[in-house]
């Protein structure tokens, strides 16, 4: 079976900003791969590349088995998108718009998915569209993507956006990966990215500089542990531990830097009287840093 | 209103989308007509309306479409003169041309162009509908003030043949269709609101300026192509309407192909 997404050397450059550098993607059917990285780093421009909004510089692209620069409107048949900012046509309902979506895909197009969900919005079909919040357009817009029963899906943005409904979007988002269906996400946020997808790419300037579980990519970087003790414990208490980086003890709290494993320090901690541990999670920005400083990243 | 004659997706939700600025056009056109075949008894039994244009400076003359030896009193020297060549094409142009402005840049602008291009439809597909609609929107609000004039040029007594006036008519969206396929055509080139805009404003003022700046540039003027000097009085402006269908249709073609080509402004 071919991969869903295969990007080779895929490259954009706006004049001299180089958006995207030389990207090698694959995405076999039935992944979840959650794009992060800080803002400007690349990642909504990957997925405007996938579907051929604006054009690669070099580099080949295939989605859903078609070439992204010579059949984009097939691609964009089997590819449903929610973008990060939901903009629909002034003046429409729900339903309206629903059905623009339906009529631009010219088949037919199951719509018992719209009268299940939009009225756990607490709306109706026929509510305008002005009337909804950004996240309640958010749902709206995943309905319109998912209504043509896509083999891909592409979130920009577009999950933390609905966080107010995210029972609702977990639901179609499982849904739909209960059916085979593939999902390529972008967020800011490493956690939610971490907690939604089954794995992480990291992105910085434009480069893919490391994929993995979420758990991978932590220990890859740096984390960072607060642990507070019965009592004073010693200066030295870490020095054993190979993976710690740095340690500073003031009175009963330590503040430790590991880099790789965390459970040989948290036991050591255990060993010596520990009463709370607690693990302040990379975001993103010290986790390009540490990557970068650890020379894993260029 | 759902009009089923725009055939296309694109077109149909364009040509729906701009229902109410149409809905502003159409009354100020059919007021405007009503007006002129209302007015025409009591202005054309006037004294001094038959030598009104030989009073009126040239450039002015040509301006209201008054042809040389044409005079108010007539029935298509009154037309011409309130209706047809400024007052119709204006008023058209106040509702296509910011139609075109919003097809492709100014969509662009707001955000929607990112979903609608991201359908499964072909961005060639999305100028050239876009369009269609523009020119349907046109021709909509124009044909209930044909329809006051046709009906009501008897009644007032402009004995105006009906033909004529649809022709006329027909005219000046041509006119009005051409001005605004050449801002479709800057919009999908360079996705740029600001551009378009400033194409949308001075493309009216080049069309009409040049009417004023004599013969030689009134012959450059797309107004002079399709209008002629005098739409009503003078007919027969064939070649030049279908000049101005020819280089629209080149316009429609290069705004498509700019806007297939370029990155789509996010």
């Amino acid at each position: 079976m071919q991969p869903v997404v295969v990007t080779e050397g895929l490259t954009k450059k706006f004049g001299r900003t180089k958006a995207v550098l030389d990207l090698d993607l694959t995405l076999e059917s039935g992944d979840y791969l959650a794009l992060v990285g800080r803002p400007d780093s690349g990642k909504s421009t990957i997925l405007h590349l996938l579907l051929d909004l604006v054009h690669p510089t070099s580099g080949r692209t295939r989605v859903v088995g078609f070439d992204s620069t010579r059949a984009a409107y097939l691609i964009r048949r089997n590819v449903g998108w929610v973008p990060a900012h939901v903009v629909p046509p002034r003046r429409l309902t729900i339903e309206g718009w629903l059905d623009r979506m339906r009529s631009y895909r010219r088949s037919k197009i199951d719509s018992s998915l719209r009268t299940q969900v939009i009225p756990q919005l607490d709306a109706a079909l026929t509510d305008n569209l002005t009337e909804l919040s950004p996240a309640e357009l958010g749902i709206v817009a995943l309905v319109g993507a998912l209504q043509k029963e896509p083999e891909l899906l592409l979130l920009d943005e577009a999950i933390i956006g609905m966080q107010p409904h995210e029972d609702l979007r977990d639901d179609l988002v499982n849904d739909f990966r209960s059916r085979g269906g593939t999902i390529l996400m972008t967020s800011r946020d490493l956690a939610t990215a971490g907690a939604t997808a089954d794995r992480v790419g990291l992105l910085d300037s434009g480069s893919l500089i490391a994929t993995g579980t979420i758990d991978q990519l932590r220990q890859l970087g740096r984390q960072r542990l607060e642990i507070v003790f019965e009592s004073d414990p010693r200066e030295d208490i870490f020095e054993a531990s190979p993976s710690v980086v740095g340690a500073v003890v003031q009175g009963n709290i330590a503040r430790v830097l590991v880099h790789g494993q965390t459970e040989p320090v948290v036991e050591i901690a255990r060993l010596n009287g520990a009463k709370e541990i607690i693990l302040h999670e990379s975001g993103v920005d010290e986790l390009v840093t540490d990557l970068k400083n650890l020379g894993l990243a260029s | 209103m759902n009009f089923k004659a725009v055939r296309g997706p694109i077109a149909r939700h364009y040509f729906n989308d701009n229902q109410v600025h149409a809905a502003i056009a159409t009354t100020v056109l059919m007021i405007a007509a009503a007006v002129v075949v209302a007015l025409a008894p009591s202005f054309r039994s006037r004294a001094g309306a038959a030598t009104l244009a030989e009073r009126m400076p040239d450039r002015l003359a040509a301006l209201l479409g008054v042809a040389p030896g044409l005079s108010f009193d007539t029935a298509a020297g009154h037309l011409d003169a309130w209706f047809l060549s400024l007052a119709a094409p204006l008023v058209l142009c106040a509702l296509a041309l910011p139609a075109a402005v919003r097809s492709i840049a100014g969509c662009e602008a707001t955000g929607e162009m990112e979903w609608l291009a991201a359908q499964p439809i072909e961005r060639a597909q999305i100028v050239f509908e876009r369009f269609v609609a523009i020119a349907f929107v046109t021709v909509q609000a124009a044909t209930p003030a044909t329809i006051i004039l046709v009906l009501g040029g008897g009644v007032g007594g402009l004995e105006l043949e009906p033909g004529m006036v649809v022709w006329s008519m027909l005219r000046v969206v041509v006119l009005v269709s051409l001005l605004a396929g050449i801002v479709v055509m800057v919009s999908g080139l360079t996705g740029s609101l600001d551009i378009s805009v400033g194409v949308a404003i001075a493309a009216p003022i080049v069309a009409f300026g040049l009417i004023l700046g004599g013969d030689s540039s009134a012959r450059l003027s797309p107004v002079r192509w399709v209008l002629g000097e005098a739409p009503a009085a003078e007919g027969d402006t064939t070649i030049g309407v279908l000049m101005a269908v020819i280089v629209l249709a080149a316009c429609i073609l290069i705004g498509s192909a700019g806007f297939q080509r370029r990155d789509i402004v996010l």
